[in-house]
């Protein structure tokens, strides 16, 4: 372990110490009876102000479904929230700082903090606009439903944001149609969306993906300069470990409905824990270092060696992996989380493990980090020229 | 909105409902039919204007003084809806007309709503007219007048305010504040009842008036002054018809004796003609009977001939005939495309206001609300509209033009909701819909205005074909003798082609039925221009147009 993230030096950590938000155990499942699926089993994280959480993980590995439940906005009523908390903290002053949690809001509450509080912007900037309207006119709606302001000084607020986010003549783009934006700007179009009632927290869903590698990097420097200007946090849903690297403070690395590895940017790159993240290292490819051919993914899981290499393994602590038969010595519980938990195994870095007595037994703590280590120089560099996509 | 005055460069920027008109315009057959629409809509719009039997014009010759007197008996005989839609389409060609840089749709809002208000005045007029009298609240005609005509004007300006047409308050107060004076003029104009009777004719006759008419001078209720004239053929005069009227009821072929020839001096003397002409008539007959050929027996056929000779050329002409009450054809057909093109336009629009709303719940939320509204949908896909048309009509005491739109309304939206709910399903999953939760807009805002003007675009074929199918239906009532009474309507003229005694009156059964023909053929070209413009599979019906065009026509 080279780096301590909780001693990076971050000037108001200390001030700003009280999380953004909270969720602790969050499971969605979707279908009903035997046919059901948990996209989503067991989730914790924690977001602190100006924080960029990175979730990574294959596609269904229930990223967006995380973020969608934040807002209330898987389809119903197929899906459905089955335990956990979300404690959200808003900044608006109806709210009375009181920290509130979001999945259990009505609908009317819900609707105050989409948009207003907590924004979201997604993967196909294509689609993500409405083709019938003016961008005008969808940015000054969700300005005049939040801020009670009239139309003139919505469309003035529009107008701001969209030469925040880098369009030229932004009075003229007002009154154009989406479709006459190229992708990256269209991309650009929904941030400024999404930025024009000031939320608090950004929910990016694979923002990138859809984008070629130049636009790429653009949009990823906007929203790190955004989060530096606006002071907000980001939880940024990715499949790629390079966009990891050089965006997020911490990263969470989820699998089937679970987080598997928790840890701050450094500590993760530095000393991945989890054989999965060891994988999903593994299967980059690296300049400098050609080889016949990578290890892949597979080859990584199907190691039982792999799953011996925690530190604490002499505790006869193991990594969970769904695929495994669990251990004999499991801790037998009605816990609803199954057999798995998430255990910090070394300061600041949890993993998703068995549980074991000898895990049932040591004191639990939610994953929380409240290091920002974006603009530090330590970054890894290396990160910059990895692209991968592991989806 | 007014972002489009916001816009530096209005001609980049292309909506998609001007990118669909693009689109539809080129397409086979659509041009035709678009200008056939709007001969139809102006045809409506001006029928008063262009077939009145009321004189433009009219001026008074008293006999002795020689004063003269000028007055429009046409300005006087419109009636309050002739009025306020003259008012509407005036206001519209401002709207539509009007520089500047509002989008069409703005223009088409603000249209609607001063629509809206007119029809808000016109009916809220009438209902409160029949309630004051009912209840019998004020005590003469006019505190009636005041407090219906104050009533209606509220309701009017209120309904005007509620609708989204214009950004600015002022404006719209304004606007609504002009258009409601307007409707109190007009009904303070239009209080008792327009001249039913056309004397005008009888009085040129005697050269007491000398009158300027309309394109077709005749009235559709106009009947020509005697019974017996009825059924005239095309380019017939009225005093054509009068001479008829003299041997009517004789046989033709009987011989023109002394007796025949008495009977018909006796008619021809009860005509209400001038002295002169009637002796000018007299002596035709006489000169018919006495200077026949030799050996040819002259006949009362021959009669009819000679006395229609003699008075060919005076007074106007039936250009399409008459129907068996002696009605001016063309003038019912003008009046009468008024009838069909709001049948056709308001019973679509009550069927897709339905079908769209139920469909875009349907969609939108589905689960068991979808489940019991498609089973809705069944229920009234089954209803046979015919049929259901026909027993309403014979269950109905009065059988009015708007118990007929809103049955057909009230039975075919069925199409427009299952339109709407299939492209609803579509939509629910698209990201922009998700984007517009995430924002945090209300559901009623996401369906209704995010992704109804996405949904919308099939419905408007259905729509198309939904007009052509509610005109189709009212002539067919028509023609069954169920239509609305008193009204001039296409079906009904053409019922009238197989009338009593005559046998077939081909005008009447040509001339109703090209209009038929067109108008449902016009909407339907026009809806299948717009499914095809809609349908992706479909290549684009502008290009193909275009290159049958670029063939350079053969030399042979």
């Amino acid at each position: 372990m080279t780096v301590d993230p909780s001693a990076s030096p971050s000037k108001d950590a200390a001030t700003e110490s009280r999380p953004l938000l909270r969720v602790e155990d969050l499971a969605v499942s979707f279908g009903d009876g035997p046919a059901a699926v948990r996209a989503v089993n067991g989730v914790s994280l924690t977001i602190h102000p100006r924080q960029t959480l990175a979730v990574v993980g294959e596609s269904g590995c229930g990223k967006s479904v995380t973020a969608l439940s934040l807002l209330q906005l898987i389809p119903r009523p197929q899906g459905r929230i089955d335990r956990g908390r979300a404690w959200f903290r808003p900044h608006g002053p109806s709210w009375l700082g009181q920290e509130i949690d979001l999945l259990r809001l009505d609908a009317r509450q819900i609707r105050r903090i989409r948009g207003a509080e907590i924004a979201m912007i997604f993967q196909e900037p294509m689609t993500s606009l409405n083709p019938v309207f003016t961008i005008g006119d969808q940015i000054a709606e969700a300005v005049m439903l939040h801020q009670k302001v009239g139309l003139r000084e919505a469309l003035d607020i529009a107008e701001d944001a969209l030469k925040e986010v880098g369009i030229r003549d932004p009075r003229g783009r007002l009154g154009a149609y989406p479709h006459q934006f190229s992708g990256g700007m269209r991309q650009r179009v929904m941030i400024a969306m999404a930025l024009a009632c000031r939320p608090s927290l950004l929910l990016a869903d694979e923002p990138t993906t859809a984008l070629d590698v130049t636009i790429q990097a653009q949009i990823l420097e906007l929203l790190s300069e955004l989060r530096r200007t606006r002071g907000m946090s980001i939880m940024l849903i990715t499949h790629s470990l390079g966009i990891v690297a050089g965006h997020a403070d911490v990263v969470c690395v989820m699998y089937a409905g679970r987080v598997v590895e928790y840890a701050g940017v450094f500590d993760l790159f530095a000393r991945p824990m989890h054989p999965y993240t060891r994988g999903l290292f593994a299967s980059i490819p690296r300049p400098r270092q050609p080889r016949a051919r990578l290890r892949t993914m597979h080859e990584v899981i199907s190691d039982p060696e792999e799953f011996r290499r925690l530190p604490r393994s002499a505790e006869g602590i193991r990594p969970w992996w769904p695929a495994h038969e669990p251990p004999g010595d499991l801790h037998p519980s009605g816990d609803p989380a199954g057999d798995a938990s998430l255990l910090e195994v070394a300061p600041n870095h949890w993993v998703c493990v068995w549980r074991t007595e000898a895990v049932a037994a040591s004191s639990p703590r939610a994953p929380d980090l409240p290091c920002r280590v974006t603009d530090d120089p330590r970054r890894p560099t290396g990160g910059q020229s990895i692209d991968s996509s592991i989806g | 909105m007014t972002i489009g005055t916001a816009t530096t460069e209005p001609t980049f920027n292309a909506g998609f409902s001007s990118d669909l008109w693009r689109r539809v315009l080129p397409a086979r057959g659509v041009k035709p039919a678009l200008a056939w629409l709007g001969i139809t809509a102006f045809c409506a719009a001006f029928a008063p204007l262009l077939a009145n039997g009321h004189p433009l014009l009219l001026r008074e010759i008293a006999p002795h003084s020689g004063t003269r007197a000028f007055s429009s008996p046409f300005l006087m005989s419109l009636s309050r809806a002739d009025w306020l839609v003259l008012i509407w389409v005036g206001i519209g060609c401002v709207i539509w007309c009007r520089p500047g840089r509002a989008y069409t749709h703005a223009r088409l809002e603000l249209l609607l709503a001063v629509g809206v208000h007119l029809m808000v005045f016109h009916f809220g007029l009438a209902a409160l007219m029949t309630l004051c009298e009912a209840l019998d609240v004020g005590h003469g005609p006019g505190a009636v007048r005041g407090l219906s005509t104050i009533g209606a004007g509220a309701l009017a300006t209120a309904a005007f305010v509620m609708l989204p047409a214009m950004p600015s308050r002022v404006g719209r107060a304004a606007v609504s504040l002009g258009l409601t004076g307007a409707c109190v003029i007009v009904a303070a104009m239009t209080w008792s009842r327009p001249p039913q009777h056309f004397p005008y004719r009888q009085l040129e006759r005697e050269g007491r008036i000398a009158a300027v008419y309309t394109l077709a001078p005749w009235s559709p209720a106009q009947r020509e002054d005697d019974r017996n004239a009825s059924f005239l053929p095309p380019g017939s005069t009225s005093d054509q018809a009068l001479a008829r009227a003299a041997i009517a009821g004789l046989d033709p072929a009987r011989a023109l004796d002394a007796d025949a020839r008495d009977a018909i001096q006796d008619r021809i003397r009860e005509l209400p003609l001038d002295s002169d002409v009637q002796q000018r008539l007299s002596a035709a007959v006489e000169r018919a009977a006495t200077q026949a050929p030799a050996g040819v027996p002259t006949t009362i056929a021959s009669v009819h001939g000679t006395l229609a000779r003699e008075l060919a050329d005076s007074g106007p002409r039936h250009l399409l005939g008459t129907d068996g009450y002696g009605q001016d054809v063309l003038s019912q057909i003008v009046h009468a495309s008024r009838l069909s093109l709001t049948i056709g336009l308001i019973s679509t629009g009550i069927a897709v206001a339905i079908g769209v709303f139920l469909g875009a719940l349907m969609g939108y939320f589905g689960g068991w609300v979808d489940l019991i509204l498609s089973r809705v949908v069944e229920v009234f896909m089954a209803i046979p509209l015919l049929f259901l048309l026909i027993v309403i009509a014979g269950v109905l005491p009065d059988r009015s033009t708007y118990a007929m739109m809103a049955v057909i309304g009230c039975v075919t939206w069925p199409g427009a909701a299952r339109y709407t709910r299939a492209e609803f399903l579509k939509l629910r999953e698209q990201e922009f819909v998700q984007a517009a939760r995430a924002a945090g807009l209300p559901a009623q805002r996401i369906v209704f205005r995010h992704m109804l003007p996405c949904g919308v675009a099939p419905v408007l074929v259905d729509a198309s074909f939904a007009v052509a199918a509610a005109i189709l239906a009212e002539a067919v009532l028509s023609f069954l003798g169920l239509g609305p009474p008193d009204q001039p309507s296409w079906g009904r003229l053409l019922a009238g082609a197989t009338g009593v005694g005559s046998g077939f009156a081909w005008w009447l059964g040509l001339f109703p039925g090209i209009l038929i023909f067109l108008t449902v053929l016009s909407y339907n070209t026009l809806g299948e221009a717009l499914r095809a413009a809609l349908d992706p599979r479909v290549s684009t019906p502008g290009a193909a147009s275009r290159s049958v065009s670029e063939v350079p026509p053969s030399p042979a």
